[in-house]
């Protein structure tokens, strides 16, 4: 499937994180959305400004709603059943991790990172299954 | 012009709108964005416009249409000139552009170096227009990226001048398929029953087929506008003394730029470590002296990608764009470059000195010019690199995430 039918979303409150993973997966040719806080994407979502996506990346430490609530809140719901979500942080911690896979995240990132480590997840969870159809 | 979903585009096929109507839908809509072209081949442009106004192209092919071309083609400056201009910036990673360097020289006036960018984009776009086949899409509100050099061209006079290109290359193009990128060679036998006897013009382009090869090359060679070197060469092929094909396109920066290629400085990752290193300074003089240290880094990735392409960095870059750009001194002292690195203990002392002043005052603004100082400083040197990416739309990608981060920076910076 060509990357740009695959629908990913970035969750972070910062804008700089946002254009970086956003410029990342663009120059590949991935569909980019991004939001500053787990409420406002979902409400994106319900008002259907936005498609359901396929992989989210979610930053852990978001103002309102931290980033463990949000992915348990969006993977709670029957058309987040096959969306993968990766949680960005700059904790390193091996209890973040723990509190990540508890809360549904497939993957972890550390910040700093790099690029190859953006893609590698992308190719990981959306070239390697089949992709959404809704 | 079929509306996509996300309506901040514009998207379909060429065969349905050629790029000329493209062009006068975005001028009488006084739009501003940006035009992207894609082939099957693979050849892709862009377009640039600014309330409606034609401002900058860029074509994705080694053998675009470069400014020293046509500056070489009006005969404005010579061959050897840019060739000396363009040895010191393959050394410079910092450098000048092209136009600005010759100026900067007296080879070139600034009124020239304007019209020959005006020329430049028109020949570019004509040349682009001449496209059948392939996708477009219009993204609003796209600029080009910093330090493009913008023109303001009408674009009822860009499509008058399409319009009557177009013509040419009707009848042309049966014998330059490529238009200006058609491969051509001499014949390997006479053409039977021409003889051989040629004006001096023909000697000269005959003579210089199997060094250049394409129309473009080869009018930048003899100083003459491409278009008349193509009324030229058209009747030399259909009299057979030269072959016309057309060769596989060969994507990316024009030729003479790829040495300096810039595309594998790993800017993003760059800009993610910048962003955790800047949350750890709490305090003005850390995070100032960050600043410096950013300089730094991307130099150091810059001087990476150098030493892989196998090019020597000129010891005075970073020194030298400090001073052009009027970055040289913090409150009037020089700030001290050693090998391309910004010496980061002399700074901090001169930071140190600068933040006591103006606590001592009561008054913040010398913070504020000093985090100025660098910030540009920091910014010039991601221009820069910048410059030197292949893809315009990677190089607005580029300049989307670092502007968030100065601005996260100016955001969190510890003033008094």
């Amino acid at each position: 499937m060509p990357a740009q039918r695959h629908r990913i979303m970035v969750i972070d409150d910062s804008a700089l994180i946002q254009r970086i993973i956003e410029g990342i997966l663009r120059r590949e040719g991935y569909q980019v959305v991004s939001f500053g806080s787990g409420p406002e994407a979902m409400e994106a979502l319900v008002k259907h400004r936005v498609d359901v996506p396929e992989l989210i990346f979610m930053d852990i430490g978001l103002p309102v709603m931290d980033g463990y609530t949000a992915a348990r809140l969006f993977l709670q719901k029957p058309e987040f059943d096959q969306t993968v979500v990766v949680m960005v942080s700059g904790n390193d911690g091996m209890f973040d991790k723990i509190r990540g896979r508890m809360a549904g995240a497939k993957a972890y990132i550390t910040k700093p990172f790099v690029p190859g480590q953006i893609l590698s997840v992308v190719q990981q969870f959306l070239h390697d299954t089949p992709a959404l159809t809704r | 012009m079929a509306d996509s979903r996300n309506s901040t585009q514009i998207s379909g096929h060429l065969s349905d709108f050629q790029i000329v109507e493209l062009m006068q839908a975005v001028g009488m809509g006084n739009s501003t964005g940006a035009l992207h072209l894609s082939r099957p081949d693979g050849r892709r442009g862009i377009l640039y416009f600014q309330e409606g106004m034609l401002t900058w192209c860029r074509e994705y092919d080694s053998q675009a249409l470069t400014l020293g071309a046509v500056l070489q083609q009006m005969g404005w400056v010579q061959g050897p000139d840019i060739e000396a201009i363009y040895q010191r910036l393959v050394q410079d990673p910092l450098g000048d552009l092209l136009g600005q360097a010759l100026v900067e020289r007296n080879k070139l006036s600034p009124q020239r170096l304007a019209e020959a960018l005006r020329i430049q984009l028109l020949w570019s776009v004509r040349e682009m227009a001449l496209w059948t086949n392939g996708d477009y899409h219009f993204n609003y509100g796209e600029t080009p990226p910093p330090r493009t050099a913008e023109q303001r061209i009408d674009v009822s006079r860009a499509s008058l001048e399409i319009v009557r290109y177009q013509y040419e290359w009707n009848d042309l193009r049966q014998w330059l398929p490529d238009a200006m990128h058609t491969q051509l060679r001499m014949a390997l036998q006479p053409p039977p029953n021409r003889s051989l006897v040629f004006t001096a013009a023909d000697w000269r382009i005959v003579t210089r087929v199997n060094a250049f090869q394409t129309p473009r090359r080869i009018a930048t060679a003899l100083g003459s506008p491409e278009m008349e070197m193509a009324r030229r060469i058209a009747p030399l092929v259909s009299d057979g003394y030269l072959y016309a094909s057309v060769a596989e396109h060969s994507i990316g920066l024009p030729a003479v730029a790829r040495p300096t290629n810039a595309n594998t400085v790993n800017i993003f990752g760059l800009l993610s470590r910048m962003e955790q290193e800047w949350i750890k300074r709490h305090n003005t003089l850390d995070q100032l002296s960050a600043l410096a240290m950013f300089v730094n880094w991307t130099i150091d990735a810059l001087a990476e990608v150098w030493a892989q392409n196998g090019l020597p960095f000129a010891p005075d870059s970073l020194s030298s764009m400090l001073a052009r750009e009027g970055l040289d001194t913090i409150a009037g002292q020089p700030i001290r470059v050693e090998r391309n690195h910004i010496a980061t203990d002399a700074l901090a002392r001169t930071l140190q000195a600068v933040i006591a002043q103006a606590r001592q005052a009561g008054d913040s603004q010398p913070i504020v010019e000093a985090y100025e100082v660098l910030s540009r400083a920091l910014r010039a040197v991601f221009v820069a690199n910048n410059m030197r990416v292949d893809s315009p739309q990677d190089r607005t990608y580029n300049v989307a995430a670092w502007q968030a981060m100065f601005e996260q920076f100016s955001q969190s910076l510890q003033v008094l």
